[in-house]
């Protein structure tokens, strides 16, 4: 015959305790391994644009960021930037250079894509489209945001990188061809992986896709 | 090899990270920014501490000026630097001017140096208003020259010189920094344009961007300094035809 032996009052609180700690840790687990459990994804079909020909949707790991174009301002750089959008080159392409608080890169088209990533040369790659010239003429607010295209030490160097602000750099005015500004989803941008000690990162993060609105509608 | 490669670029990028944004334009770094609005978008800043960058015989130190110093000498700069187009200036790729209160190039006291690469000057303003306004035109001509080499033939200017002068091998080799305007030496405008091509061209640049009357019954009478004069102005034509000398 067995016997049923009662738990004791205090063998029950350890027990709920215990059980407690085990589903706090697992939901601590996924809460932390989870980057983008608080980040608004934001659907641009539900917002209505008033120059809908000039956003564009990049689609980075924790959601969309949504973009408006600024042809008016820079307009060959605006130009570039849409063709590269619309032939779907910056699909898969690793931002390469980020920097905390401060700018996430992407866009190198011949040493950042997913399949062929090169660490020893990204940020250097060229395109089959030539560089084009730095647009600096028409003033330009570089706040929190901006979209502008990057280039090497020289000007008129541009080809596909480019560079998206997170904080204000009024001293980039004047340097960068602005193209754009972020309009929803910069908290989608500060996930992007990045590195305390470097710039330049490894196993970086990857634009999933990079629409026009106009061809996702 | 790879893996060389991985971590040389690792090493290289991580001391930027903690950086700042006029540390990503310039390469300079304790900068604090003194004017970046202004009509023809050259970004002027002052040392906020020392910094030394370079190395060996290529090093550049420079110590922090006062605010009072830099209050002083700001409407000088500008009014020079007023003096050059936006157009010009994207021609020549000079963007950026740092300030100093006095300046060493190679444990040389200097009261400039140019940068081409990195788009910049560096100017000691501890010094009086004649001697900076000069030395910033000065500088500006080093910039204008490293932008466009082809124009600027060495061996076409050592001709304008009497057959028997010779330059010295390098700026600082001889004893000879005067700025002052030589009325009697004929083909040169101060003691340190006798020191190289590069620096006379530059000096020649200079004088012609500040007014001086003495400059202009000097010229009357020497042959050898016209033709250094509309060589440097014909020169500077060619890259910008609306650019405005003073003399």
């Amino acid at each position: 015959m067995i016997h049923k032996i009662k738990q004791s009052r205090s063998e029950k609180i350890l027990l709920f305790f215990l059980i407690s700690l085990f589903i706090f840790s697992l939901g601590s687990f996924f809460i932390i391994k989870n980057k983008c459990l608080f980040i608004k994804d934001h659907d641009p079909k539900k917002i209505k644009f008033i120059h809908p020909e000039n956003i564009a949707i990049l689609r980075a790991p924790c959601g969309n960021v949504i973009i408006e174009l600024y042809p008016n301002i820079s307009p060959n750089s605006v130009k570039r930037f849409k063709m590269l959008i619309e032939r779907k080159e910056y699909d898969n392409v690793a931002f390469h250079r980020v920097i905390k608080n401060v700018l996430v890169q992407s866009g190198d088209t011949e040493y950042g894509k997913r399949e062929s990533l090169n660490y020893a040369k990204i940020g250097n790659g060229k395109s089959k489209y030539g560089t084009i010239n730095t647009e600096t003429d028409n003033n330009f607010d570089f706040g929190k945001g901006t979209v502008a295209m990057a280039r090497t030490y020289e000007r008129n160097s541009e080809d596909t990188q480019f560079f998206i602000l997170l904080k204000d750099a009024p001293l980039f005015e004047g340097e960068y061809s602005p193209v754009g500004k972020v309009k929803y989803g910069l908290d989608v941008l500060k996930k992007i992986k990045y590195d305390n000690k470097t710039e330049y990162i490894l196993r970086p993060d990857f634009i999933e896709t990079f629409r026009m609105l106009r061809s996702i509608n | 090899m790879k893996l060389i490669k991985i971590l040389i670029i690792v090493l290289f990028f991580s001391t930027n990270v903690l950086a700042d944004t006029i540390y990503y334009l310039l390469k300079i770094p304790n900068l604090e920014i003194i004017d970046i609005k202004n009509n023809n978008s050259i970004k002027t800043f002052k040392a906020k501490k020392y910094f030394k960058v370079g190395i060996k015989d290529n090093n550049v130190e420079c110590y922090s000026p006062s605010n009072l110093l830099v209050k002083e000498k700001q409407k000088l700069i500008r009014e020079n630097i007023d003096l050059y187009s936006k157009v010009f200036l994207n021609k020549i790729n000079l963007r950026f001017i740092v300030l100093c209160k006095d300046l060493e190039v190679a444990s040389i006291p200097a009261l400039g140096i140019p940068n081409h690469p990195l788009k910049t000057i560096i100017v000691n303003i501890n010094t009086n208003d004649y001697k900076l306004s000069r030395t910033i035109h000065h500088e500006i001509f080093h910039i204008i020259n490293d932008q466009y080499k082809e124009l600027f033939d060495h061996e076409k200017w050592k001709k304008f010189n009497s057959e028997d002068f010779k330059y010295q091998s390098c700026s600082t080799c001889a004893d000879k920094f005067g700025m002052k305007l030589l009325r009697e030496k004929k083909g040169f405008l101060s003691e340190y344009s006798q020191s190289t091509v590069g620096e006379d061209m530059a000096e020649t640049f200079s004088f012609l961007m500040i007014e001086n009357s003495e400059l202009r019954i000097k010229l009357q009478n020497d042959d050898h300094l016209k033709k250094k004069i509309n060589f440097i102005k014909s020169n500077i034509q060619l890259i910008d035809q609306n650019f405005k000398f003073i003399l």
